[in-house]
């Protein structure tokens, strides 16, 4: 079977509605995601017995639950308790709640890392509040916090390849669509698969660019790696 | 609201499903060491091109959904190749290959934590390599490697999952089967979803007591 370019060419716009459909899903998500993964760590950090058990359980089972399955739940269960979800919708809820117990987990560590007394040595110095949370903390937050979010970022993209299995519009799916329409595997999928190589490492080297600029001082700060980490 | 009479009666196909997961998984694990450990030498040989061969597979692997590279091996390949392979043998070759991109990671980092000092102390005391390797330098990689390498194979179960949509009757294959038979889509999921929490949970588990326990002998 000969490599046939046309079928790409012919159809270039439906990689580039599902592109556009995979990069909107993802920066919905992320926010949602982080929000709630910050508010998990606080509560982890600073709650009482019962709501830090709460996040924590929550965090165990979405861990430990494949989020392929994750989604089904979602998709089905809704339905029965009365609330009809478009995929679109179902499929950002999943990935943003999946994110949460990630991020909850990033955020936890950055803050646990910073030993107490940088804040103490810093007011001790006679730091203001904000210059101690400014020039002192949040460069060391950040410096453990970034690469781990970058990270993150591109798993999230990666796993949201699975919502095409509920009909999401995305990128995946649209790739399909095509193949549907032309019998062309070999083509269209090495077409998505360089599509979603080129985003990831386009953020990866964006990240890492943002990482220069944010921390002047890094000296003893973990790197980004410059490539993407595995689905967790 | 939730009723479970009908799924459980169907709980030995449950129990099938999770044993296909766990073999999937286990025959992804094992290819994946070997394919990684080929990548090791690949990226350490004195000829430059295999050594970009192998930077760009692992780069490719780790940058693309795992989705793909299994409608790749599925549906592309045989159209490339003329060869067709079953959903099961597709499904352990995407794994496999998926997988050893990670595995190399892992043997690499190993490697590397073994000082100097071992295979100058080896040399001295006149080991010949076939005796440094398997006796010195290899059971010291193994207790460092174990850990990582149980969380990739309990990430490979996760990853399993989406072998069902290539028609592998894993667990969350058999799930869907059920709720096709029962009109239970949420009790077959919740099965699924306990039956996968146990393998993970313990899996996990174990990472855990491995990592403490390496910790506790570096001291």
């Amino acid at each position: 079977m000969s490599f046939d370019i046309n079928v790409i060419l012919d159809n270039w716009h439906y990689f580039a509605i599902g592109l556009g459909k995979t990069i909107l899903i993802c920066c919905i998500s992320l926010p949602i995601g982080f929000a709630l993964g910050a508010l998990l760590a606080l509560i982890r950090l600073r709650g009482g017995r019962v709501l830090n058990g709460i996040a924590l359980a929550y965090i165990e089972i979405i861990r430990n639950i494949p989020f392929l399955v994750q989604v089904f739940l979602l998709f089905f269960a809704l339905p029965f308790a009365g609330i009809r979800l478009s995929p679109m919708t179902a499929g950002i809820i999943a990935l943003s709640s999946y994110a949460a117990a990630y991020f909850s987990e990033i955020v936890r560590g950055g803050i646990v890392s910073i030993a107490k007394g940088q804040g103490e040595a810093a007011r001790a110095l006679g730091l203001t509040y904000t210059q101690t949370f400014w020039k002192v903390l949040f460069p060391q937050i950040v410096g453990y916090v970034l690469p781990a979010s970058t990270n993150l970022t591109i798993t999230l993209i990666k796993e949201s390849a699975a919502l095409s299995i509920i009909t999401v519009g995305e990128l995946t799916y649209m790739a399909q669509d095509v193949i549907g329409r032309t019998y062309a595997p070999a083509e269209v999928f090495a077409l998505l698969a360089l599509l979603y190589w080129g985003l990831t490492a386009f953020l990866a080297a964006l990240a890492s660019r943002l990482e220069t600029y944010l921390q002047p001082y890094r000296g003893l700060t973990r790197s980004a790696s410059p490539q993407p980490a595995r689905p967790q | 609201m939730l009723n479970f009479s009908k799924t459980l009666a169907q709980f030995d196909q449950f129990l099938w499903g999770a044993g296909v997961t766990i073999v999937v998984s286990l025959l992804g694990a094992l290819f994946g060491m070997v394919v990684g450990l080929a990548l090791v030498f690949l990226r350490d040989a004195k000829w430059r091109p295999l050594r970009w061969l192998a930077h760009l597979y692992i780069s490719f692997v780790r940058g693309t959904p795992l989705l793909v590279q299994i409608f790749l091996v599925y549906y592309a390949f045989p159209g490339l190749t003329g060869i067709d392979l079953a959903p099961f043998t597709a499904g352990v070759l995407a794994l496999s290959l998926n997988s050893g991109a990670f595995a190399s990671e892992i043997f690499r980092a190993g490697l590397s934590q073994i000082p100097h000092g071992q295979y100058e102390a080896a040399d001295a005391l006149g080991l010949p390599r076939f005796i440094t390797w398997p006796k010195i330098i290899l059971p010291q990689v193994f207790r460092v490697v174990l850990p990582p390498l149980v969380n990739e194979f309990t990430l490979l179960v996760k990853a399993s999952t989406l072998l069902s949509v290539i028609t592998v009757v894993d667990l969350t294959r058999t799930a869907q089967n059920i709720m096709n038979t029962t009109y239970r889509p949420v009790e077959a999921f919740l099965m699924a979803a306990a039956f996968y929490f146990v393998i993970l949970f313990a899996l996990s588990s174990l990472t855990r007591v491995l990592e403490k326990r390496n910790q506790e002998q570096r001291r």
